[in-house]
């Protein structure tokens, strides 16, 4: 849906240079709601500007919907840009216009006539539910409502991509977690693909299936999210699940399994949706008479996808471990084995 | 000063056979020049904003220009340029001196004088605005017409209470070329003439004008404000 191929962009501020694209590659797949993380200054608000050209990159292509924006005229940049929604880390709410006046904005702007902008701007504000808010203006309503009107007002037009920089940042927790929601479902809904930048790991959990890590104007990791969660070494994945993820290969307990005689295998396990609410361990253990000793482990909510990650240490006889390793990948589980003994 | 012979009814009459016309002169001046000034004056105040660097008609030999021309026209004494006008004064009205030859230069003043104040009030207005109406594909014109003017709305109403305002003192001025209003009368009769209780009661006049239009103007101002923000 989105390609973003070796885009730069250095700004000039005097004498001083910042280099905040360096060489940035992204593919962000239709339908996805996928998260940009960084530090502060890592450059994720110059990316995601660029993704609707309010900021030029110097070099690079940006192809959102296989158009490449760079090559449009003015007029077709705003076309383009009309399918193209944007909410901000401060609502950036009109403060002369009325709720309804903010969400009809960009109908106005693309001509569509007054009676036909306001009911299709009602209904809008009935999906994020705010129907009843429709003549107040923005001053009267809370960050999260506002966040709403900001939502539909970027939605109104029927995008196919929703941008968000930030736009949970000032909420407070619940509100944050009822936005996300609300991204969520509309983005089903609506098959909408959104580009969400954070530097809140809560929120890629609560909402992303896609994920990259930039640092210093590039991207250092980047997948889905479900596949970092098994990847050795993932620095996404050790942020994401803080709680046990920092656990590498050498970071086991050293001689923590004492089960006796036998072959050891440490495996990283991790259970997706379906497998996690399953006793799999125990059934495989029986069926291979093999031993499973949980080292660490836990359960994460991953959006609407459960997710268990488990050490593992297996004792038993060599290609029996071996199998039961096997058995759970074909049970759906992520098998990465971290030694061997 | 009222006396026993004329007594302070006959007094109240003279002088307000004198204020009144004055007062409808001052106004007759100096309204349809803020009106004019407002009318060419806005419009250059917005392309000062959005001609300056980063802003949505980037142009900047162009802003330089305009910006140098507003500064000449802001720097050019009011009685000088009175004089230097009365030419192209000729050609408007037909005639270089009464109430109406005055509108020309008094309006020729305001015009930079409204379009640094509408500038400075633009500007107020957060550029995140802007980004996000630009972002749902406005044009520069939209921008300008339905996010910048908008928005900066109850400021400007302000600087055009502020441009009438000052447009009362310039008036006064104008009465060198026979503008009449209040300013000509307090310095006919007060100074020229010795009256001093016609140049105090101009004076009382003037001020009490001075603060109806700046309560006229504040009051517009703050309902626009409540009404936004509840
Ligand atoms: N208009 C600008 N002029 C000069 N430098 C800029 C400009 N915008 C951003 N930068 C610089 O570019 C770098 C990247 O900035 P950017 O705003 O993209 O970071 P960010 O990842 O969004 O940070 P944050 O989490 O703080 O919002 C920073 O070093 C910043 O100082
Ligand atoms: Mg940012």
């Amino acid at each position: 849906m989105i390609d973003v191929v070796d885009v730069k962009k250095t700004y000039r501020d005097g004498q001083r240079e910042v280099m905040a694209l360096d060489g940035v590659t992204l593919h962000v797949p239709r339908g996805s709601v996928y998260g940009i993380v960084g530090e502060s200054g890592a450059g994720k608000s110059t990316l995601i500007r660029c993704l609707n050209l309010l900021e030029r990159p110097d070099a690079g292509s940006i192809r959102v919907d296989g158009v490449e924006l760079q090559t449009l005229s003015p007029a077709g940049l705003r076309q383009a840009r009309r399918k193209i929604g944007m909410i901000f880390q401060h609502f950036n709410l009109f403060s002369s216009r009325t709720v309804l006046g903010n969400v009809t904005f960009p109908l106005e702007c693309a001509g569509v006539p007054g009676q036909e902008a306001r009911r299709r701007a009602r209904e809008m504000l009935g999906v994020v539910g705010l129907g009843e808010k429709a003549e107040v203006y923005p001053a009267q309503l809370s960050g999260g409502q506002k966040q709403r009107v900001g939502i539909a007002r970027a939605l109104v037009g029927e995008p196919s991509v929703l941008l968000s920089d930030e736009a949970t940042s000032a909420l407070d927790p619940v509100n944050t977690v009822a936005i996300l929601d609300l991204l969520r479902s509309l983005s089903r809904q609506m098959g909408l693909t959104v580009v969400l930048i954070t530097h809140e790991m809560a929120v890629v959990k609560a909402a992303c299936d896609h994920v990259a890590l930039l640092e210093q104007g590039r991207v250092v990791e980047e997948g889905p999210v479900l596949d970092l969660a098994s990847r050795p070494g993932s620095r996404l994945a050790a942020q994401l699940f803080h709680r046990y993820g920092g656990t590498g290969a050498g970071a086991a307990p050293a001689g923590a399994g004492t089960l006796g005689l036998g072959a050891r295998r440490r495996a990283a396990v991790v259970f997706v949706g379906a497998a996690a609410g399953e006793p799999l361990l125990t059934r495989i253990a029986r069926r291979y008479d093999v031993d499973f000793n949980i080292l660490e482990g836990g359960m994460e909510r991953l959006g609407d996808t459960v997710l268990g990650r488990l050490v593992v240490e297996a004792v038993g006889e060599a290609p029996r471990l071996d199998q039961a390793l096997t058995a759970l990948q074909e049970a759906g589980c992520r098998v990465e084995v971290l030694d061997v003994a | 000063m009222p006396d026993a012979t004329t007594g302070l009814w006959p007094w109240a009459q003279q002088m307000l056979q004198l204020l009144w016309p004055a007062t409808v002169e001052t106004l007759w001046m100096v309204l349809p020049s803020a009106l004019g000034a407002t009318l060419l004056g806005l419009p250059l105040g917005v392309l000062l904003v959005i001609l300056a660097p980063g802003q949505v008609a980037e142009n900047r030999p162009l802003h330089q220009v305009l910006s140098w021309g507003v500064n000449a026209g802001r720097s050019f004494p009011f009685i000088i340029l009175m004089v230097a006008v009365i030419p192209f004064t000729r050609a408007v009205v037909g005639t270089t001196i009464g109430t109406a030859a005055a509108i020309v230069p008094l309006t020729i003043a305001a015009i930079p004088f409204v379009a640094r104040l509408a500038e400075s009030s633009l500007l107020e207005v957060d550029s995140g605005l802007v980004e996000a109406a630009l972002a749902m594909g406005a044009t520069p014109l939209q921008v300008v017409r339905k996010v910048l003017l908008p928005e900066a709305l109850p400021s400007l109403i302000l600087g055009s209470t502020l441009t009438v305002i000052t447009l009362v003192g310039y008036s006064a001025m104008a009465g060198a070329i026979g503008g009449g209003g209040l300013g000509d009368l307090a310095i006919r009769y007060g100074y020229m003439r010795f009256q001093t209780d016609v140049m105090v009661v101009t004076v009382v006049v003037l001020i009490a004008l001075v603060q109806v239009l700046q309560v006229m103007g504040d009051g517009l101002s703050r309902a626009l404000y409540r009404r936004r923000s509840g």
